[in-house]
């Protein structure tokens, strides 16, 4: 089959052609069942009720020919009416027979139904000449017994008058005899036995009359009984015999009997008369039953041949039935295994045309999965690598733009205690001039505090020489106080407190002298000191000058730099948010590229079933053994999530990781903490 | 739950009620201050955490977020939300210093030294400062070092000491292999810890937000670098005041070089560039 066609089209031609031959099989069954249809329709509504009604007929007939025999037996007259009943039956089928012969146009059947009615018309009418003719011989019958009996009544009467005669003669020979019998004459003897034996004669000829007699009455009942005439002929024959008989023994008889005699031959005439009516009329019933049996025996010719003819019809339509079943049996069977073949052939060559290129295509296909599976592998792991590696960029740079932000807030702090630093800057400016100013108020206090520690010094002076005046007079005061004695002694006590006071004073102002003079000494250096200072306050504010210049330089850099950072904060935060974006594509993509590498193995899987399906299992096995489910070595490689634990971690640890609760891996307890 | 997402793809932007609730929650719990600006950053590690989860939606992630217990998807979601960056020998000068103190202290006569990594990372830092401590100080000292972070996936990757050759790259080939083991895969080179290094570091959960930790001190040196960048003043002052209480007297409190305690009210003197001592 041509590969321009669809599949389904490629299978509902094959269908279609195995529907064409059951439709064209069918078709032909169809017909040859309804050819049988026909003739079982001809045969039920035709053939069956002809045959039926034919059979009807002759069943009919043989009963009335039954009842006709049993009637000619017996003579009973209600067969007559069972024959009427019969023949009006007969006469119904017959019509019937014409009717259905008549209404299918039968010409043949028709006259077969005509002749049939006109036979069974014939057999009534002779059957009713027979009935009267049966009637008429009952009545000869009759007579002919009683005539027999007569008959026999007079053969009697003759014997019984003829033993009467010969028992007298008896008498008299016996008489006769004993007289003679001394004489011994042998004549007498031979006479005697002659007499004995004509008279034992005489009587054995009454009883042959007699038994004639009987015995044609017998043969005449057995012709009666068998109906042939010709058994009557014997009994004429027999009557003739007794006539015969009675004129050989008229002669014997003696004159006395005669009379009895006549009787005796009249009845046997008479006898003989009826008996040979009765033949005839026999006779003529013979005659009448052969035409009756003519009639009968048409009509049942007639019926049988109707019979005949239904059942060749049958026959034939049987035998057309069985033809037909036969032709459709033969058709069906021929068809099936037709269509069988057909079937067989249209399977293979459409199985063929299928599975020829779909094993072409399971061929590209696992060919194809093959490398979807291990393409989608090495997409799966570069995309986790790439996964991976966008994952540490964008830590990389979360950790860059936390540490940037950290930096910027330490720039603003600098810039914001530059700019404070420039404030007090200002400030110290001011406050070095008034430095410089008090400097200036300083070096004329140190001046002062020269002058007036040197006037100071002259004060001095003047209280040490006083003090040394007092130390004189202290000692005169001693010198005096001693010389008072005891009276003095308190003086010269007051004399040595005086002293002891001058002493101090001196040393005190010797001291102060000193103090002065080292504070003249400081004041001279510290108006030095305040002239360097006033210099040194200069170059401060010098100085200070350039400070605040510095400082405001520091902080428009400062603030520039804060500015910069927080541009470059901005540019990482907008890188970050890309790099963040596309680690969560790349992870989106590694997933995939897993979910990918699955369903290459799932094709495979796929691929293997479906070359099961198409090759066998067996086949299947051969074809692609790394197709196998779990067969190549792709599977593994799937699990290659973590590049860098794969190796060492149990299989499928990529896996697994979400299922383990972190405290199995890393305990969440303080226990080991507790330990530094 | 399921490993893979079942809804289809997570929302791409987090409304502003959610991240408001969320920021909120992180501030609460770990004093990371999240601004407007850290809208994709939330949002970005948020959707990872729910692309785990299966979830779709963010309003939907935040009610798993609050019924869940504490010790379960609130931990998980300040591993997503916290920012591990670090690399062996950060900021080299404070390991030079490291060096200086320890062979200065130890040539006084001092065995026993305390060190604190306050946030440790994935390892590198606290491994970084194991090798200077192996370097420098002799093998009969009684060195202890605290490794804490507040994610314990950076810290279970701590605790696994496991780092490729790119990660490696500022190590130094002579303090790679003394303290390496190298392993060869298909996937390529990786370097693990060797365990008698790795005994010397204990790692644990840290929650630096909440205050007082459970460590009773004294500190030698305590490094705390690149961490106060996330946190604002008030939770850093509290910081601070709990670094002085744990360091000893002359010990060394190393902070990142972003970071400056001035402004700060503290005690700290500044010893070089974002090196402080306790006089």
């Amino acid at each position: 089959m041509s590969k321009q066609f669809r599949l389904s089209v490629k299978i509902a031609f094959g269908f279609f052609v195995l529907i064409a031959i059951l439709v064209g099989m069918g078709m032909f069954t169809v017909e040859r069942l309804r050819g049988i249809q026909r003739w079982s329709v001809d045969e039920s509504e035709q053939a069956v009720p002809l045959l039926k009604d034919s059979m009807k007929i002759e069943r009919l007939s043989l009963a009335t020919m039954a009842d006709d025999l049993r009637y000619q037996l017996t003579g009973d007259s209600r067969q007559v009416a069972l024959i009427a009943t019969n023949m009006t039956a007969v006469k119904v089928a017959i019509d019937d027979t014409l009717r259905l012969a008549t209404q299918y146009s039968l010409y043949n059947k028709q006259q077969l139904a005509r002749l049939a009615g006109g036979a069974a018309e014939d057999y009534r009418e002779q059957l009713e000449l027979i009935a009267d003719q049966i009637e008429k011989i009952a009545g000869i019958r009759k007579q002919m017994v009683e005539s027999e009996e007569r008959f026999q009544s007079a053969c009697r009467a003759l014997s019984a008058a003829q033993s009467r005669t010969s028992l007298k003669s008896f008498e008299e020979m016996l008489a006769h005899t004993l007289t003679a019998a001394s004489t011994n004459a042998p004549a007498s003897k031979d006479n005697i036995m002659a007499e004995l034996q004509s008279h034992l004669k005489k009587g054995v000829g009454f009883r042959e009359l007699m038994d004639l007699s009987r015995e044609a009455h017998v043969i005449m009942q057995q012709a009666d009984i068998q109906r042939d005439p010709t058994l009557a002929t014997a009994a004429l024959t027999n009557l003739t015999t007794i006539n015969t008989r009675l004129d050989e023994l008229k002669s014997t008889l003696e004159v006395e009997n005669l009379q009895t005699f006549e009787e005796c031959r009249k009845a046997a005439k008479d006898y003989r008369a009826t008996m040979e009516s009765l033949v005839a009329a026999w006779k003529t019933q013979q005659s009448l039953r052969a035409k009756c049996e003519e009639a009968s025996s048409q009509m049942m010719r007639e019926a049988r041949e109707i019979a005949d003819h239904g059942i060749v019809q049958v026959n034939d339509s049987s035998q057309n039935v069985v033809k037909a079943v036969g032709e459709a049996f033969f058709s069906i069977g021929f068809g099936t295994a037709a269509a069988v073949a057909a079937g067989l052939l249209f399977s293979f060559i459409l199985s063929r045309s299928i599975t020829k290129p779909i094993n072409q295509i399971i061929t590209s296909l696992s060919v194809s999965a093959e490398q979807v599976a291990s393409v989608s592998n090495q997409v799966t792991s570069s995309s986790q690598q790439l996964a991976q590696g966008s994952s540490e960029q964008a830590s990389n740079l979360e950790e860059t733009s936390a540490s940037l932000e950290q930096m910027a807030s330490m720039t603003r702090q600098n810039a914001d205690n530059a700019t404070q630093t420039d404030k007090l800057m200002g400030e110290t400016k001011s406050m070095v001039l008034d430095g410089v100013n008090s400097m200036k108020s300083v070096s004329a206090a140190i001046d002062a505090i020269r002058h007036s520690a040197h006037e100071t010094n002259k004060i001095v002076k003047t209280i040490d020489e006083i003090a040394f005046q007092i130390n004189l007079l202290a000692l005169n005061a001693a010198v005096e106080a001693a010389r008072a004695g005891d009276a003095g002694r308190g003086f010269a006590v007051v004399a040595e407190e005086v002293r002891n006071l001058a002493r101090r004073s001196a040393e005190a102002a010797k001291n102060t002298a000193s103090l002065i003079e080292g504070s003249q000494k400081d004041a001279e250096s510290g108006v030095q000191a305040s002239a360097r200072m006033a210099d040194s306050l200069d170059k401060i504010r010098e100085s200070s000058l350039k400070v605040a210049t510095l400082v405001a330089e520091i902080t428009a850099a400062s603030r520039q730099q804060a500015q910069g950072i927080e541009q470059v904060n901005v540019a990482v935060a907008e890188m970050d948010k890309v790099v963040q974006h596309n680690a969560a594509n790349a992870e989106e993509s590694a997933s995939a590229a897993q979910e990918l590498s699955a369903q290459a193995q799932e094709l495979n899987m796929l691929v293997v079933e479906l070359t099961e399906l198409v090759r066998g299992r067996e086949a299947a096995a051969h074809t692609n053994p790394r197709l196998r489910p779990n067969g190549g070595g792709t599977v593994a490689s799937v699990h290659l999530s973590d590049p860098m634990h794969a190796p060492l971690s149990s299989p499928g640890a990529g896996g697994e990781r979400k299922h383990t609760t972190p405290e199995k891996a890393i305990p969440l307890d303080d226990h080991e903490l507790k330990q530094f | 739950m399921t490993t893979r997402s079942m809804g289809g793809p997570v929302e791409t932007r987090i409304d502003p009620a959610t991240f408001r609730r969320i920021t909120e929650i992180v501030y609460r719990k770990a004093g990371i201050v999240l601004d407007k600006r850290k809208e994709a950053l939330v949002s970005a590690r948020i959707s990872k955490r729910m692309r785990q989860l299966g979830i779709v939606r963010f309003r939907d992630y935040l009610r798993f977020l609050e019924e869940s217990p504490e010790d379960e998807e609130p931990v998980e979601m300040l591993n997503a939300i916290s920012t591990n960056v670090t690399h062996f020998f950060r900021e080299p000068k404070h390991f030079v210093h490291l060096a200086g103190w320890l062979a200065r202290w130890q040539a006084e006569g001092q065995t026993r030294f305390r060190l604190w990594c306050a946030a440790c990372s994935s390892g590198e830092e606290p491994y970084s400062m194991a090798m200077m401590i192996r370097e420098h100080l002799s093998e009969a000292c009684d060195v202890r070092l605290l490794a804490t972070d507040l994610s314990t996936h950076a810290l279970k990757a701590a605790r696994e000491g496991v780092y490729t050759a790119e990660q490696m790259e500022k190590v130094s080939g002579f303090l790679a292999r003394r303290y390496f083991c190298r392993k060869n895969t298909a996937a390529g080179s990786f370097y693990q810890v060797i365990p008698a290094m790795a005994r010397m570091i204990t790692f644990a959960r840290l929650n630096l937000a909440q205050m007082p930790y459970p460590m009773r001190g004294p500190f030698d040196i305590i490094f705390c670098r690149n961490v106060m960048i996330y946190f604002d003043n008030h939770v850093r002052a509290r910081l601070l005041d709990e670094c002085w209480r744990l360091l000893r007297l002359k010990g060394y409190l190393v902070v990142g070089h972003a970071e400056s305690l001035s402004g700060q009210l503290s005690q700290f003197k500044s010893v070089a560039a974002s090196i402080y001592t306790k006089p």
